[in-house]
């Protein structure tokens, strides 16, 4: 059979694959895989250097030997899989946890790519190594950070489609086998042959990254419920000397009681014993740790109750130690509930990937349940917050499943008239000694009107976003004074902790219970990743009010971040795309065009759409402009078209009105180039005559002969 | 509007996409998002794609006017891009003659690419110039477009297969009609001199007229009086047909007609007149006498049913031979083509003196139309005729034709 190809049960049965550029192209493949499973760390070293040793000279093995049985070969490359299976399920069963599975998972895959690449005899072996390729990649895309994962996927992706088309061209190669090319003319430059389809396979590969991006945007994002396999590890251990539950930051200098210090390039001082209202200083843009989670939420840290109208203290919180047990999914701490469970809460499981040092204090969504931690105990104070006996170094793995309570203005209003717990009522409503009475006058003319403990908190909030402005470079409080005083009748300006501040006293001022909370913001979610990126700009503080049936439920008056369940909307990407390339936009457009677009005031989404209509249009036009304008010539035309132009440019244009035999007369009669080349432009003409006007039209061999003609005609002495 | 046929790569691509987002779902990893959305991306353009690879490609077709059964025919397909943008991976499928694909890996814009492709004439017929079809799946082979393009290049009649025929009886010199045959003065080689005329290829030096090639300076041979059978008249029935399960060997018909050519295309070189007859859209013609083209057009061109039965042809051919004559039946074994319905009119033609040979197709072991006669009923219906006088040569499909025709007559196996 042609090829060596057999036809049973009408498909093409495949011989070996030939195609030298098919094999370099899987190869390609194969080794940027293995390439970005050994970036990620997923491979140690020597597995890597092996790969990438082997992988080749196994590829150009399987290719001088693809027409015979190997039988022998076979033989060994299944040993080398039982051994690698071998290897996989012993560092299974040491591996800590699920996490670091996958990471021996990923070895195994790199064995069975170098294994496989050894016996590559038909193209669907070459298949294979490219789907086990794509494994990789994804094995690999599942344990990356960062973006830097993008400059494997992107080299990767566009091999991938190189791969596909090859493989399908390879197919209709195949299939088209009765058919042989005998000639081809082509009537621009050889050039061409090479520059269009890779320019035309570019468009498609642009077409599938414009496919893709919007997939992408429209690709639903659910809580990840299926399996769970919450990681945990630990780099490096360093233990909190005396450890008896207190918070430890190596960041913060510890500092003497009332004195107020300008915090400059350390961590957050609000990670400790006490938030002192009076510290001033601007935190770094510092990456510190990336989080995995479904959602966006605070990572909560710390908890306080006691104000003394400058330095919020928990003084009278228990601590618990508590150690390691069996929880859902492994073995955990499990976290006793401080507060009562509300009335609904859903499950948010979250990884921690610690990026740089931080305080012995284990940030989760609130209210933490399980904590997956590299060490045998946790402690837990009143407030639910956990704290490890060690520092959190960077590359330290924890895992936290929260109960995050579900709550909606409707589910918090009707709450109204549950009694309090007089324990919460006593403990949450503490106000400084010293405060102001106008702080009160101020909190009872806010929410007195309002019908219920919601309604007063969304007046206090609304109150203090209308009447306050975030400022980070605020001065000094002057000496004595009350920090909430200060802030809400003389300076008007703080950032979150005053903020926050002024809310949690002026709700206990008319007796809401609240407390005041610290931790992070949730960052911002990479694109790519998936990751929320927390820097350490994005320590915050918010307030923790408790609605009687409901529990401690967060109110972020900074940010005014909602409350309610985050609904279907949240379910999507796309808003935090768009947002981020609004952000991108606003950096790059000049103010003067902000400016422009800001005069247009609410018209400007008529002005964007006329735009955009306009644009269209002008689109359209152009793509009938194209479509008007005649397609280039092909054969004798192009070879006449050419010797016209030759001659145009030597003065001697051809009217519209004239023959090409008259023309051709002309040219003879009144240039010398044309006498010297006569033969050929009669050759030029009457080809073009012939194809144009005659029943039997030239052969091949004459339009070629023409075309050369025409393009000999500039070279010729009489041109220059 | 191309169709689109769905590969199994847009399956793939998309369970690919589902696994990878349920897995980056769960491990909550968006660089699996990604993965899926470049997976289902691919699929998109894979599906969008592929029309336009097909948009505005033009195929000429440059097939030969005519061709014999068996041989191996040259088509040339002309593929034009026309349009601005290039095209990748077109494969154009013609089933002009006998279905074949040419394949073009790229077309730039404004390009022409000739793909020559070899073709097997496996069964006569007229094969009108229909369209093309232009096929691509570029660029990554998720979904085929397909569209129906005219592609010209007239029509190809493929002539029965001729086979040589030697030392046929029916064909043989000396052989005489019945008792009234009236011989004609036909040009042959009888034994009455009849003239002299230029030497043909083919002829026997024995024959050249010294005399006259000295005085024309170029051979010279004589003529004689023509004593065979003057006009071979052959009859094909096209009562119905059978064919072979693949649809590309030739049927019972087509072996009627190539044993009917053969014949007359060996009555024809020994300078003998040809008549053919057939039924056709219910009707037959009265035979007329045909030249080698028009004879071998007009075995081409016939298709079953064709409306009358062999019987009721031969009363309507055997009414106008007159004279000397031959006559050729090409039939299958149908069932109206027993004994008792053919023998009344063949032995009202042997009794005038006229020859008569039959080449009996039996259509068992393909796929009939009709029903046809049984083993017995076919030897039977040979032994009849043999028995009035007709030289029957029984055709079996699965053997050489060639073979069939230069066995004894009247010999019918098993």
């Amino acid at each position: 059979m042609p090829g060596g190809r057999a036809v049973r049960r009408g498909r093409v049965r495949q011989g070996p694959e030939d195609s030298r550029v098919l094999r370099v192209l899987v190869l390609a493949i194969t080794l940027l895989s293995v390439g970005a499973v050994a970036a990620v760390g997923a491979v140690d070293l020597p597995t890597a250097a092996a790969s990438f040793l082997l992988v080749p000279a196994g590829s150009w093995l399987a290719y001088r030997r693809r027409g015979k049985a190997n039988t022998g070969l076979k033989a060994v490359i299944a040993l080398g899989l039982v051994a690698a299976l071998g290897a996989f399920v012993a560092r299974v069963q040491q591996a800590q946890s699920v996490d670091e599975a996958r990471h021996t998972l990923g070895s195994l895959f790199v064995w069975v790519q170098v294994l496989h690449a050894f016996d590559l005899p038909r193209r669907r072996d070459l298949a294979f190594s490219v789907l086990a390729g794509v494994a990789l990649v994804a094995e690999a895309g599942s344990l990356s950070l960062d973006a830097t994962f993008g400059l494997f996927l992107l080299p990767f992706a566009v091999l991938c489609g190189l791969w596909l088309y090859l493989s399908d061209r390879a197919r209709g190669r195949d299939e088209g086998g009765a058919g042989r090319l005998v000639r081809s003319r082509h009537a621009g430059r050889r050039v061409r042959r090479i520059a269009a389809p890779a320019r035309t396979v570019a468009g498609a590969l642009a077409a599938v990254a414009v496919a893709g991006a919007a997939a992408f945007l429209a690709t639903p994002r659910f809580p990840g419920t299926l399996v769970i396999a919450p990681p945990f590890s630990l780099v490096s251990r360093v233990a909190v000397p005396g450890f008896s539950g207190g918070v430890v930051n190596p960041d913060v200098p510890s500092s003497g009681s009332g004195s107020v210090e300008a915090v400059r390039g350390v961590g957050y001082p609000g990670f400790g014993s006490e938030v002192d209202l009076r510290v001033r200083g601007v935190l770094s843009d510092r990456l510190v740790m990336r989080v995995r989670s479904p959602e966006a939420a605070f990572w909560r840290g710390q908890a306080y109750d006691t104000f003394d109208g400058t330095t919020w203290t928990a003084p009278g919180s228990e601590i618990v130690k508590v150690g390691k047990q069996f929880g859902e999914y492994g073995q955990a701490v499990l976290v006793p509930i401080t507060d009562p469970p509300g009335l609904g809460t859903r499950t948010l499981v979250q990884t921690f990937y610690v990026e740089r040092r931080q305080p012995n204090i284990v940030f989760a969504a609130f209210q933490p349940r399980e904590v997956y931690f590299p060490a045998d105990f946790l402690a837990v104070d009143g407030f639910g917050s956990v704290r490890s006996p060690i520092i959190l170094e960077p590359e330290t793995v924890y895992s936290v499943v929260s109960e995050v309570p579900v709550t909606t203005p409707g589910l918090l209003r009707s709450s109204e008239g549950v009694p309090w717990p007089e324990e919460i009522v006593s403990r949450y409503t503490q106000l400084p000694a010293g405060l102001p009475a106008r702080v009160v006058e101020l909190a009872h003319r806010i929410a007195d009107q309002e019908p219920t403990v919601y309604d007063k908190v969304m007046a206090v909030q609304r109150w203090l976003r209308e009447n306050t402005r975030y400022r980070l470079d605020i001065p000094p409080d002057p000496p004595g004074a009350d920090a909430v005083d200060h802030f809400l009748f003389e300076r008007r300006e703080g950032y979150c902790e005053h903020i926050a501040s002024a809310m949690a006293v002026l709700l206990r001022a008319v007796g809401i219970p609240t407390r005041f909370a610290v931790g992070f913001d949730a960052g911002d979610r990479n694109l790519l990743t998936g990751y929320f990126e927390v820097r350490e700009s994005d320590a915050h503080s918010w307030v923790e009010v408790f609605h009687p049936g409901v529990g401690w439920v967060e109110y972020d008056p900074t940010h005014e971040v909602p409350i309610a369940d985050p609904g279907a909307g949240s379910r999507f990407i796309a808003p935090e795309v768009f947002a981020a390339i609004g952000r991108w936009l606003s950096g790059v457009i000049p103010d003067p065009v902000k400016a422009a677009v800001g005069a247009l005031g609410s018209a400007w989404p008529w002005a964007a759409v006329a735009t955009v209509i306009a644009a269209g249009m002008w689109l359209l036009r152009r793509r009938g402009g194209r479509r008007a304008r005649r397609p280039p010539p092909v054969g004798a035309e192009a070879a006449f078209e050419a010797m016209c132009r030759t001659f145009e440019r030597r003065g001697s244009p051809r009217p519209a009105s004239r023959t090409p035999s008259e023309h051709l007369d002309a040219l003879l009669a009144s240039d010398p180039l044309a006498r010297e080349a006569s033969a050929d432009l009669e050759r030029i003409v009457r080809t073009f005559e012939r194809e144009r006007f005659s029943p039997r039209p030239p052969a091949e061999e004459e339009v070629e002969a023409a075309l050369a003609a025409a393009a000999g005609l500039p070279s010729r002495p009489s041109t220059r | 509007m191309p169709r689109i046929r769905l590969r199994r790569r847009a399956a793939t691509l998309p369970v690919g996409a589902l696994l990878l987002f349920l897995v980056g779902t769960n491990v909550q990893a968006g660089w699996l998002f990604v993965l899926s959305s470049l997976l289902l991306g691919a699929t998109v353009a894979g599906v969008v794609l592929p029309p336009l690879m097909v948009r505005r490609v033009r195929v000429i077709r440059r097939a030969p006017a005519e061709a014999f059964v068996g041989e191996r025919v040259g088509v040339d397909l002309v593929v034009e891009n026309p349009a601005r943008r290039p095209r990748l991976s077109v494969a154009v499928r013609d089933p002009h003659v006998a279905p074949a694909a040419a394949f073009v890996p790229w077309l730039g814009a404004g390009d022409t690419v000739t793909a020559s492709t070899i073709r097997l004439a496996a069964r006569r017929g007229v094969v009108e110039g229909g369209p093309v079809v232009v096929a691509s799946s570029a660029p990554f082979g998720v979904a085929e477009a397909r569209s129906s393009v005219p592609a010209g290049g007239g029509r190809t009649v493929i002539f029965p297969r001729v086979v040589p025929v030697a030392a046929l009886p029916l064909l043989e010199p000396g052989v005489r009609g019945g008792e009234d045959a009236v011989p004609s003065h036909a040009r042959g080689e009888g034994y009455d001199f009849l003239g002299v005329r230029e030497y043909r290829r083919g002829d026997s030096l024995r024959r050249v007229h010294w005399p006259s090639t000295a005085r024309h300076g170029s051979l010279v041979v004589r003529e004689f009086e023509q004593d065979r059978p003057a006009r071979l008249v052959a009859l094909v029935d096209t009562w119905a047909d059978a064919g072979r399960t693949d649809g590309h060997a030739e049927t019972a018909l087509d072996l009627c007609c190539a044993a009917a050519a053969s014949i007359a295309l060996a009555a024809l070189g020994a300078g003998h007149g040809v008549a053919l007859a057939a039924g056709r859209r219910g009707e037959v013609a009265p035979p007329a006498e045909m030249e080698r083209r028009d004879a071998l057009a007009f075995l081409a061109e016939l298709e079953a049913p064709g409306g009358v039965s062999l019987a009721v042809a031969l009363e309507a051919v055997g009414g106008a031979i007159q004279g000397p004559a031959a006559l050729l039946l090409a039939f299958a074994s149908w069932r109206p083509n027993s004994a008792r319905a053919l023998l009344p009119a063949v032995g009202r033609l042997t009794a005038r003196g006229v020859r008569v040979a039959a080449a009996v197709v039996d259509p068992a072991s393909l796929r009939p139309e009709a029903a046809v006669l049984s083993a017995r009923e076919l030897r039977e219906l040979v032994s009849e005729l043999a028995t009035e006088g007709v030289d029957v040569y029984p055709i079996r499909p699965e053997e050489d034709l060639a073979a069939c025709l230069a066995g004894e007559p009247s010999v019918v196996a098993g």
